[in-house]
């Protein structure tokens, strides 16, 4: 195992000074897939949105390092351009905006020399068909009127030409059949490597029915309370998420916490 | 003592035919008799009409030499190929062009005091005849009018290229009042740009251009009023069209400098089946005011109007919409819409929509609606997870804001133009 990118410690994070995250620890390396599963109102989405440093989010106490930086207060933009990326639950639709013209801003602003439009014309071909998108997606303004489902697609699209260090998929599986589950678990497979690590939040475990987890966590109540192998998934899809909270000695009022409602 | 009475009418009078003087002096009497507005009428409720009284600038003498050189390439909208091109300084007409081929079709393009010499046939009809001396500035404008763009595109014309009409100021000051006639016979198909430029002037300066357009029946006619006074200026303009039956007008209203801008635009659908698109796309910064006042006048049956007037304002900046769309009785069938969209920049801009509806036939579509809206956190976070800064964050977000319209604006230039604009306010904006 190499060293991990991401060294989450002790992370406490609040929204209107409700604290939702309650002392998150967790190591990610390179080259690995981690799942974080979790019921409603365990913190998975709040986890992934102070990671990405959404601004309605406070962290109170804690600690994340990735590369060894520390980055809270860093910007989002500048968490992005150090090799961190969120593939987006509900995926903002930004009026007039062509999702090849932002596509093109974000890859030339992560990279150091800007890409030229010749390879980035076939980089997006090859991209828009590695996720299933029809050629036409290109010229189509971003997320607007897109199905869920393309929505979710087009999410690992900017994941593949983006190419992180560090992939947090938040609910990614969420809201689509299972051929769009299957699509997305095929890209994330292919753009598996050494140089990215995966985090995979999910509530359900179909997702890792088809790109297998090297770790798997499991978030409750805002913190990281139990983290094993596959089997562990396995487990959860047979018992429930009731069971877990018992067995980790939470009533099913205490494991919830109320997280933002995202726009 | 007054700036307008330093001249008399009978200086604009000198050298008019006998049906130009009458006209003029005319509207001189009516001018002296209207009230001027004290602010609580509702076209000025609004507004600072004080500001605005003639009595604060120069009127120019019609024998006055122009002033300053224009910066051309500042003006130009077209590149190098333009179907005609008049430049006006002043109010004085320094430049002429007309293409061999528009020339050859029989296409006049001359400044105003050429056509009441040589046109008097075409121009002595209409001149007035859809912006009258209805208010002071109106009046005046009828009664000493100098300078401005006689158009005449004879029946089934087609010309690719534009012709533009450039507009440069630089008599501090002073007040300027253009008179544009446009006569688009039936089934012609033509493009112009109107463009009003100046560097900043030190003394408030008032341009108050009138445009009457009258298009034939199955005519296709697009038009760009593009305004990028310097500061100092203050714009007051008037543009009235009037179409026949099938035609089609297709405008764009583009306000980008001055202090104050207020553009009238006002198209009458007075034949069967006309068909106006009124776009509008302003950015305002500092403590600029600008104001699109608009009137969708649907006489006819089976007539369509759709306007989309998209603002940004940054800074200070306020700009207020204030647009009617009138079905008369007549007009069964018809199809209106209007929608007016702003961003604000900064918290300190204002917009101010107010859309009207004045319905007399039920048998019509109509739909208005606006809305006032600023960049949302979450289209900043979601930009900036992928690694684009704010500004360019922000820029992307504007573009994308104005593209609705700038997808309609297809003729050539226009719309890289319209992006350095967008570009240099946001420029500035951020300085």
């Amino acid at each position: 195992m190499s060293d991990p990118i991401l060294v989450i410690r002790d992370l406490h994070a609040s929204v209107d000074g409700k604290p939702i995250l309650r002392g998150v620890d967790l190591d990610i390396p390179k080259g690995e897939v981690h799942a974080i599963m979790g019921p409603n109102g365990s913190g998975k989405s709040t986890l992934a949105s102070v990671l990405m440093g959404h601004p309605s989010y406070e962290v109170t106490e804690g600690t994340i390092k990735f590369k060894g930086q520390e980055v809270i207060g860093m910007a989002p933009d500048e968490r992005a351009r150090l090799g961190m990326f969120l593939a987006f639950q509900y995926p903002t639709e930004i009026p007039g905006v062509p999702l090849s013209a932002f596509l093109r801003s974000a890859v030339n602003s992560v990279r150091e020399e800007d890409i030229s439009p010749r390879e980035f014309i076939q980089q997006l071909r090859t991209d828009l068909e590695l996720v299933g998108l029809d050629q036409s997606f290109g010229r189509r303004n971003l997320n607007e009127g897109f199905s869920g489902g393309e929505k979710k697609r087009a999410e690992i699209l900017q994941l593949a030409l983006l190419k992180p260090e560090l992939a947090i998929l938040d609910e990614t599986d969420s809201g689509l059949d299972i051929d769009g589950v299957r699509i997305v678990a095929e890209a994330v497979n292919r753009l598996k490597s050494p140089e990215i690590g995966f985090c995979i939040i999910t509530h359900y475990t179909r997702i890792l029915n088809f790109t297998s987890p090297d770790v798997v966590h499991i978030l409750l109540g805002g913190r990281v309370v139990k983290s094993g192998g596959r089997e562990l998934a396995d487990h959860l899809e047979e018992v429930g998420y009731d069971a877990v909270k018992k067995e980790f000695g939470y009533t099913s009022d205490e494991a919830e916490v109320e997280e933002a409602p995202q726009s | 003592m007054s700036a307008i009475t330093e001249l008399s009418i009978e200086d604009f009078v000198a050298g008019s035919p006998d049906w130009l003087a009458e006209l003029r002096r005319g509207a001189w009497k009516r001018y002296g008799e209207l009230p001027y507005p004290e602010g609580r009428e509702e076209v000025w409720r609004f507004t600072d009409v004080k500001a605005l009284h003639p009595d604060n600038f120069r009127l120019l003498p019609p024998d006055a030499a122009p002033g300053a050189t224009p910066r051309l390439e500042a003006l130009d909208l077209a590149g190098v190929s333009s179907a005609g091109r008049l430049v006006h300084v002043d109010g004085s007409t320094v430049e002429r062009q007309l293409s061999d081929e528009a020339r050859s079709k029989g296409v006049i393009l001359c400044d105003l005091e050429t056509a009441v010499r040589e046109h008097a046939e075409l121009l002595r009809p209409r001149l007035g005849s859809l912006v009258g001396a209805d208010d002071p500035h109106t009046a005046l404008s009828l009664a000493a009018h100098h300078g401005g763009t006689f158009v005449y595109v004879p029946k089934g014309v087609e010309l690719k290229e534009p012709f533009q009409a450039l507009h440069w100021l630089s008599a501090s000051g002073a007040l300027v009042l253009p008179r544009t006639v446009v006569i688009i016979e039936d089934g012609a198909n033509v493009v112009f740009n109107d463009v009003y430029d100046s560097d900043a002037i030190d003394t408030p300066t008032l341009a108050a251009p009138v445009t009457e357009m009258f298009i034939g029946a199955n005519a296709r006619v697009g038009w760009v009023t593009w305004q990028d006074w310097g500061a100092g200026c203050k714009h007051l303009a008037h543009v009235r069209a009037h179409l026949d039956r099938d035609a089609l007008l297709n405008t764009l209203v583009v306000t980008l400098g001055g202090d104050f801008s207020r553009t009238w635009k006002e198209c009458t659908l007075a034949g069967e089946g006309a068909q106006s698109y009124m776009y509008g796309l302003y950015f305002s910064h500092g403590d600029q005011r600008f104001e699109h006042w608009t009137l969708q006048d649907h006489v006819a049956p089976n007539t369509t109007s759709d306007l989309l007037y998209k603002g940004a304002l940054s800074d200070t900046s306020q700009a207020l919409y204030y647009g009617t769309i009138h079905i008369r009785p007549n007009a069964r069938k018809s199809n209106a819409y209007q929608a007016n969209r702003n961003l604000a920049l900064s918290s300190h801009a204002r917009a101010l929509p107010n859309p009207q509806l004045e319905i007399e036939n039920n048998d019509v579509r109509c739909t208005h609606g606006a809305t006032v809206g600023k960049i949302s956190d979450e289209h900043l976070f979601y930009l900036g997870s992928r690694g684009i800064p704010p500004e360019e964050a922000r820029r992307l977000i504007v573009f994308g804001f104005f593209n609705q319209v700038l997808e309609q604006v297809t003729w050539s230039g226009m719309h890289e133009r319209l992006a350095d604009a967008i570009r240099a306010k946001m420029e500035g904006q951020q300085a």
